[in-house]
């Protein structure tokens, strides 16, 4: 009886297998690291991955080719994510790690096959030249609370810039500047005071490549920047013609000894009408607004710590714990490097405070 | 910082008091109160403590939909009120001119924050619009300032006869800046609608004050309105006639919910906005409706708000109460709340709250979601219909919504303890995660230095007899090693 039955939905079993076995798959990430204007592999790094509150640290190593492979259904069996966001971390001593995140599983709409991922080496590149120290000099911010905003080059370092940068940049100050304002204020210490305005300067007429992310942060430090921020994007494949994949980068400038931010790539994929849309920053704005943040503790701790200032560490205290209170047990990828940095700050205190 | 430049600026806020229904007939008086001088803003409403202030959204684009928007949150954050005495809402606008880009788009909150100081709003409710083809979206901000709502925390536990908390056993609101999720509306979404006059008003053929007018509509008449920019607004009335309403602070018209929701209870569906109307049918409200019309009725000495809805067989009436309105963003909702448990409202508060989170949608923020199960939980903790359980299952929601945040954790051990009136496992608990968090934490502080007085039987006499302590020794010993994990003083 149970036979025949079968035999007759059989092939209706199938047919409603099927289409549940596609939805609950998460997809398989790969692609190859690269370092340097030529795209050197980077052999060796550690990949680490997060999807939703789960997180496999060391989960693959770039072999001689610099290359990875994550199957996420392996790696998170039977495990859906609330959000799409798959979040790559990559790490080598030699290299300024690298975060990646990817819209991809499996409801997003970025493909995560066959990545590219540039990986500065530390104090790697040619120092700057004298014409563009001159060049640079105007732009130079002392104080270091201003973001940098380099055009989106659509079509590669070849690409003309398709976005536009006034809205881009007023999206960027607003963003940034309400996340720190949330930051300062939601908290219990009565006594945080206002953060800085941050400004956001655009840099249109610099000849430097996408690609070479060691020249970006000798210019970032040159001009004494918080963050170089910027982007590029290829058209998606054949499949969609109309469709860019677009990279969003963010170098966090200042570092510490024991805590180095790195670069953040955010990965998207707009139809190639709709590049100035509001969903093109919105995608962007939590990690914007909080690597700014990030980035502004840095440069606060390393003064306050060079001028024995308690008062100015428990500021950094306050909106550092602020931020990671706004977060929930799946969003690891941000609470992680806000838990670094509030440790170092406590050690700070402490060792300024004797207790 | 040049916000109080900015502010010697801001010459116009246009106020809106709307009364309880029972006191005016469910009408409003608006006023328009011009500064009379420069630098200086007077403060509308004066006679109110628990006011917010809605500003013209900012539009960096100058789509000319900023002031729109700004005016229909006004008016929804008005109707999401409009049975709640006491509470005041301001439009602020800026000088006839000028955008309000140019106040705002440097300081953000800190200049929603000056705006509302001066006018004594504890709430100032902005927006960021920008428009994409035929795209809306909409970046909502709320900017709180407690020190003008008062001394009353969030939360208190309060000995009997007494008017202050417990000392140590309160908590703050302690985030007093939001920022909500971006809403993608159409602009059918936001502004096809309908509009109800609630005075005679004037049709014109353009959008100008200068234009012929096309048509006078009698008070009580629906409009259909097609669109909105700037302060104009192109209505359709019943018999076909198109012209242009002028939307400022004292326009002829009230803007109800675009849609409301069935509460799921049987009602009466009447032929006419009246208890004594022929009955259409009876059945469970259920579903979501287009609202066509608004009447206030009074009967039977009450002040009763009616809608016109459109049902399967076509447009009839219902009584308001058996529906809950539904408005183009859910923070309408999260403000009301707050402007409902600021007077103590806490049966309305919690429905408030109640749908910002079922309407927040999947992406909501975290901590947003977490404000309103804490607010909640504060609201059903007390009042005639007090619900404990979900007053605690609100405030574990809190905690999984935001589990790196020591106040989630600090405020649920308070209200455990008030429920309990026990000290000891899950409030120690609670206690050490908050300060694992942040040692700094000056609530879990407060609280810890209280739970040492209770337990060494010291500091107020209301404190040492509000809780039995079982076991001394045994507490002491749990307090020492918190103080010493964290590295705190006796």
């Amino acid at each position: 009886m149970i036979q025949s039955w079968m035999r007759h939905h059989w092939s209706a079993l199938l047919l409603l297998l099927l289409p549940l076995d596609a939805a609950a798959q998460a997809p398989a990430v790969d692609g190859r690291v690269a370092f340097g204007p030529g795209d050197t592999p980077v052999v060796g790094a550690t990949v680490s991955v997060e999807y939703g509150a789960k997180l496999r640290q060391a989960a693959a190593t770039t072999d001689g080719n610099g290359r990875f492979r994550l199957d996420l259904a392996t790696l998170f069996p039977g495990y859906v994510a609330r959000l799409p966001d798959v979040t790559l971390g990559f790490a080598k001593p030699d290299h300024e790690p690298v975060v990646r995140i990817l819209p991809c599983a499996p409801a997003g709409d970025v493909d995560c096959r066959d990545l590219l991922v540039r990986m500065p080496r530390l104090a790697g590149g040619a120092a700057l030249s004298d014409g563009e120290r001159a060049l640079l000099d105007p732009l130079r911010r002392p104080g270091g609370t201003t973001i940098f905003l380099m055009p989106y080059l659509i079509g590669g370092d070849a690409g003309t810039g398709d976005v536009d940068l006034d809205i881009l940049a007023w999206s960027l100050h607003r963003i940034i500047n309400t996340g720190l304002q949330e930051s300062a204020f939601n908290s219990d210490d009565p006594l945080l005071e206002p953060p800085p305005e941050i400004g956001i300067t655009t840099i249109t007429d610099l000849a430097v490549k996408r690609s070479d992310t060691e020249r970006l942060r000798q210019i970032g430090e040159f001009v004494e920047a918080l963050a170089i921020v910027g982007g590029f994007g290829l058209p998606a494949g054949t499949a969609q013609p109309d469709t860019v994949r677009l990279s969003s980068h963010y170098f966090v400038v200042p570092e510490l000894p024991r805590f180095r931010t790195g670069t953040l790539f955010i990965d998207d994929q707009v139809p190639a009408a709709r590049l100035n849309s509001p969903d093109l920053y919105e995608q962007l704005s939590d990690n914007w607004a909080l690597h700014t943040l990030l980035a502004l503790s840095i440069r606060q701790i390393r003064t306050a710590s060079a001028g024995r200032d308690a008062a100015a560490l428990r500021q950094v205290h306050g909106r550092l714990v602020a931020k990671r209170a706004e977060y929930g047990a799946d969003e690891q990828a941000k609470v992680r490097p806000l838990s670094r940095l509030i440790a170092i700050v406590d050690g700070e205190l402490t060792r300024l405070e004797g207790g | 910082m040049c916000i109080a430049s900015h502010l010697r600026r801001w010459t116009a806020a246009a106020i809106l008091v709307l009364l309880p229904w029972a006191a005016n007939a469910g009408a409003v008086i608006t006023d328009f109160t011009p500064a009379h001088e420069p630098g200086s803003t007077p403060e509308a409403l004066t006679h109110l403590t628990n006011k917010a202030l809605v500003t013209e959204a900012l539009d960096p684009g100058d789509t000319g939909r900023g002031k729109a928007v700004g005016f229909v949150l006004w008016r929804e954050l008005l109707s999401a009120v409009s049975d709640q005495s006491g509470v005041g809402v301001i439009l602020a606008r800026p000088p006839e001119g000028q955008r309000l880009t140019e106040l705002l788009r440097r300081d953000y909150h800190q200049a929603a924050v000056q705006i509302a100081r001066s006018q004594k709003t504890w709430l100032a409710l902005w927006a960021v619009v920008e428009v994409d083809d035929d795209l809306l979206f909409l970046h909502p901000y709320l900017s709180l300032l407690p020190e003008v709502r008062g001394a009353q925390p969030l939360l208190g536990l309060y000995a009997r006869g007494r008017r202050t908390p417990l000392p140590g056993f309160s908590a703050e609101l302690s985030r007093t800046q939001f920022s909500f999720r971006t809403q993608r509306l159409s602009l059918r979404d936001l502004f096809t609608r309908s509009v109800v006059t609630r005075r005679q008003a004037r049709l014109r053929a353009a959008p100008d004050a200068g234009a012929d007018v096309i048509a006078r509509v009698p008070a009580q008449t629906a409009l259909r309105m097609r669109d909105m920019r700037d302060v104009w607004a192109e209505v359709e009335t019943p018999d076909g006639v198109r012209g242009y309403l002028e939307m400022r602070e004292d326009s002829p018209v009230d803007i109800p919910p675009a849609y409301v929701v069935g509460r799921k209870r049987s009602g009466n569906i009447r032929a006419a906005p009246s208890v004594s109307a022929a009955r259409l049918d009876t059945r469970i409200i259920d579903g979501r409706f287009a609202v066509l019309d608004q009447r206030f009725v009074k009967e039977r000495g009450r002040w009763l708000k009616w809608y016109r809805l459109q049902f399967d067989f076509g447009p009839a009436w219902i009584w308001a109460g058996l529906v809950d309105d539904r408005y183009s963003l859910p923070a309408i909702d999260f403000v009301a709340g707050m402007l409902r448990h600021g007077l103590s409202n806490h049966e309305q508060a919690a429905g408030h709250f109640r749908r910002y989170i079922a309407t927040a949608g999947p992406d909501a923020r975290n901590v947003n979601l977490a404000t309103a199960y804490q607010f909640l939980g504060a609201t059903t903790l007390v009042g005639k219909s007090a619900n404990p359980p979900e007053a605690m299952r609100a405030f574990d929601r809190a905690v999984d919504l935001t589990p790196y945040d020591p106040n989630a954790y600090a405020l649920r051990a308070i209200a455990n303890v008030g429920l309990t009136r026990q000290i000891g496992g899950p409030l120690l608990e609670d206690l050490d995660r908050a300060l694992s968090l942040d040692r700094l934490n000056p609530t879990a502080r407060a609280l810890l230095t209280a739970v040492d007085q209770v337990n060494e039987d010291v500091g107020p006499a209301a404190l040492r007899d509000a809780f039995p302590v079982r076991d001394r020794a045994a507490l002491r010993r749990d307090l020492t090693d918190i103080r010493t994990r964290y590295g705190l003083r006796e």
